[in-house]
């Protein structure tokens, strides 16, 4: 075993070129060294190898898989995958993660990441079997619904164990926002990863692999795996995830008060969508990633509309962006994101944000193609989505999302448009700070890059109607404890303040790099139960590598992948100007149960200055200073920002 | 004492943690396909169907009893019953008569092997999440499947007649 790699990491980075047809391999050990697994590789390959400026449509861009060293073993929560490309949404650096049964599989057939190149004259799927790597036409898929393409591919291989991720027809089409879709339901949503395939003729990616992960030390592992089993299992909340799963957070979200209604216009509207209800109507079981002990997602057959999985934002984005009560149009709303593979928060923001343009009278029926445009109303939600996916009259300008929709309606528009970078926001208001300066400073219109292990505190001690008030009393204690440990002030843990945030939310950045990087599930860590923390993963890392990583390592490389991604965004443009928020979040306009509160600007930016200090980026720019990069060991990334001219003073 | 595993088939989500637990404990790397435990996936419309399979520890092994060099036995006291590597001539008789797909060749030395209930604690029980996998005494076993179909009934009388049980 000359390798020092052969143990978590598979040792195979796979390379195909679409437009030439040739398949490579190369040794992640290149990479493995400095950076770990599938975010920290992926965010390297993705500044090594993008020209800047590039089309994200176009032959140029690149496409990457990354599994994780974890993925695919016994560690709790491990089958992930993370996948990167120019955003066709952004602009800048996409970033989505997705879990199922893919990622352990593509491990199983012998590689830790996969690399798409250039674009395909007609359409085609690719099949990795083990040493086997084919690429096959697909023109008889092309516009085929996500069960069919699995279904059609796993005939097509003869074999049922093949695992997909496919995307649908708004990704064919090229619908900016369009999602991944894996054969179980699970989705690589953000940031428009589908859009890129589907720009490369891609439509699906059919893996099987027989050949395991090996770790170092066998019996350490699985002695540690127990440990981490059992902690997961025995964490609070985990009951009520693995049989309620996010049904419970969504009441919880809904009593915060910390969810935004309509167009990010209010708080609370009156929510009466009964989802528990639903779920002992037609729910046929529990379901979730594979090598899971959560399983946190739902399956539902509705007869008439159609069976699938859902999860998380799949209940809470078009119930409350919408504003919508009805049960059924809301499954038959998730269910078409699922079949044709869009991102259900980007559209879910989209058509919020065309239902109050048509409100307010800045948009007419003329602009909608005769449609009226309504909260909770199926005609205009489901018929509006049909146009986005299929890319018809309005729907073709929606598809292209925020920027192009800006310029066609006119400037009046762009006051309603919530949105940062162009990615539509999460149906969390970031009029908290907690969520508004990661939500601004993160790529995705969202804050599930840097979810602070304190806001649990936040939300549950002013929302949870189940707890008492002693135990809010006792959470409100801990949470302070730990606010004061991450970030030197118990006041990091008032909702509206800003002191200590800008710390924690690097603290969060990292905690939740680890597991991405590692190719873990970032609920096993700090944003849910809390089982992992960076001494877990570096014993865990260490005992299946057989080479000590200290968490000090993880951590460093944690950063290191934070300014390999900044990095790439500064090159492709990104300055402090761009970190920001919708004018409306600063503003007061907004009713419920916080209503008058807003974020106060200059406080805002100075908590922005906060960061980047912090982070040793430039104030004035936001991009990281050549100490700051050279410190971390990516001389060549300094190399490169000189050259360009785009080192801060 | 008659040890069986119990599969409860609802409960099972696919999810293939006993097939990572059992690969890691007994072949010494994470790979479903070196698992003793299988799960049989079945997927339709989106929605993954699963079944756990494992050997059943039959009371007239259909294995033992073609077993030419009597390498499989049965526990006296607990029944379970077991390969013996070194008396296994690869000769996949007992591959062929498994009624359930539960003895499986070791790709590398040709030899059967099989799951031997981890000595009496076995590791896909102690890892399954879902409940799906237990351990039981085949007595008691039907205690409990008894009550809840004892549940199940008094909820129907309830139905049917509110007043005969309030």
């Amino acid at each position: 075993m000359g390798n020092p790699m052969a143990n978590l990491y598979k040792t195979h980075i796979l390379r195909i070129d679409l437009t030439t047809r040739t398949i490579t391999r190369e040794p992640t050990f290149n990479y493995s060294e400095k950076f770990i697994g599938g975010r920290g590789i992926n965010a390297k390959i993705m500044f090594d190898e993008i020209k800047p400026q590039i089309d994200p449509l176009g032959v140029e861009n690149i496409i990457v898989f990354g599994a994780g060293p974890l993925t695919g073993t016994l560690c709790p929560g491990s089958s992930r995958v993370d996948v990167m490309s120019k955003s066709p949404v952004t602009g800048f650096l996409g970033d989505s993660n997705m879990g199922g049964n893919w990622p352990a599989e593509l491990k199983y057939a012998g590689y830790d990441h996969v690399v798409i190149h250039g674009k395909a004259d007609h359409p085609v799927y690719i099949a990795i079997e083990n040493e086997k790597v084919e690429i096959l036409d697909a023109s008889h898929l092309w516009g085929a619904d996500s069960y069919l393409t699995s279904q059609t591919i796993r005939r097509k291989q003869q074999d049922s164990d093949v695992k997909i991720v496919s995307i649908g027809k708004a990704g064919e089409k090229g619908v900016s926002y369009a999602s991944l879709i894996s054969n179980i339901g699970n989705a690589a949503g953000r940031n428009g990863m589908g859009a890129v395939l589907g720009s490369k003729n891609l439509k699906a990616i059919a893996v099987r692999g027989t050949r395991g992960v090996q770790v170092a030390n066998p019996e350490e592992f699985f002695k540690l795996c127990t440990k981490l089993h059992s902690m997961v299992r025995s964490a609070s909340g985990y009951d009520e995830y693995s049989k309620r799963g996010s049904l419970r957070s969504m009441t919880l979200n809904a009593n915060s008060g910390y969810t935004p209604a309509g167009n990010h216009q209010t708080f609370g509207w009156g929510q009466k969508a009964e989802f528990l209800d639903w779920w002992k109507r037609f729910g046929v079981k529990r379901a979730g990633c594979f090598g899971c002990p959560v399983q946190c997602a739902e399956t539902y057959t509705i007869p008439g509309i159609g069976s699938g999985v859902v999860s998380c934002q799949h209940y809470i984005e078009p119930t409350w962006k919408l504003k919508n009560n009805d049960v059924m149009l809301w499954w038959e709303f998730v269910w078409n994101c699922q079949l044709y593979g869009v991102d259900v928060i980007s559209i879910s923001g989209i058509l919020a944000w065309v239902i109050e343009l048509y409100e307010e009278g800045i948009i007419s029926k003329e602009d909608t193609d005769g449609l009226v445009m309504r909260w909770g109303d199926r005609d205009s939600i489901i018929k509006m989505m049909e146009k986005i996916i299929n890319r018809e009259g309005i729907g073709d300008i929606l598809a292209k999302g925020f920027k192009e929709a800006i310029k066609h309606f006119g400037r009046e528009s762009e006051h309603y448009a919530m949105h940062v970078k162009n990615s539509p926001l999460y149906a969390a208001s970031p009029r908290f700070p907690f969520v508004g300066l990661e939500t601004a400073l993160g790529p995705r219109g969202d804050y599930m890059r840097a979810f602070l292990p304190f806001a649990k505190g936040i939300i549950r001690v002013k929302g949870d109607s189940y707890m008492s008030m002693e135990e809010k009393e006792k959470l409100t204690k801990i949470y302070g404890e730990e606010a004061e440990k991450i970030t030197g002030t118990r006041k990091a843990l008032d909702i509206m303040g800003f002191e200590g945030k800008p710390k924690g939310i690097i603290y969060a950045e990292t905690m939740i790099s680890i597991p991405d990087m590692l190719g873990v599930c970032k609920h096993m860590g700090l944003v849910n139960f809390q089982a992992f923390n960076p001494d877990d993963f570096s014993k865990i890392y260490s005992a299946g590598l057989g080479k000590k990583v200290s968490p000090e390592d993880l951590i460093t490389a944690a950063i290191r992948n934070r300014n390999v991604e900044r990095a790439f965004e500064a090159r492709e443009g990104l300055t402090r100007a761009k970190d920001t928020l919708p004018e409306r979040e600063f503003n007061k306009e907004v009713g419920g149960a916080y209503g008058g509160v807003y974020l106060d600007q200059t406080e805002f930016e100075k908590a922005k200055d906060e960061y980047y200090a912090l982070r040793g980026w430039d104030i004035q720019t936001g991009i990281p200073t050549e100490k700051t990069l050279v410190d971390l060991g990516l001389e060549d990334i300094a190399e490169d920002f000189k050259k360009r001219n785009l080192l801060p003073e | 004492m008659i040890l069986q595993i119990m599969i409860d088939l609802p409960k099972c989500t696919g999810c293939g943690i006993c097939e990572l637990a059992c690969s890691l404990y007994h072949e010494k790397e994470c790979n479903p396909e070196k698992s003793r435990c299988r799960v049989v996936r079945y997927e339709h419309e989106g929605i993954l169907y699963s079944i756990p399979i494992l050997c059943q520890q039959c009371e007239d092994p259909p294995c033992q009893m073609v077993c030419p060099t009597r390498a499989i036995q049965q526990n006296q006291t607990a029944h379970w019953v077991t390969v013996d590597g070194r008396r296994c001539i690869g000769c996949k008789q007992c591959f062929t008569v498994c009624p359930f797909g539960c003895i499986t060749i070791d790709p590398k030395i040709g030899k059967a092997v099989k799951c031997n209930l981890c000595e009496g604690d076995p590791k896909c029980v102690e890892f399954c999440p879902s409940g799906a996998l237990s351990i039981v005494l085949p007595d008691k076993a039907n205690i409990t499947k008894r009550r809840s179909f004892f549940d199940q009934y008094i909820e129907s009388l309830k139905k049917l007649a509110p007043s005969v049980t309030e």
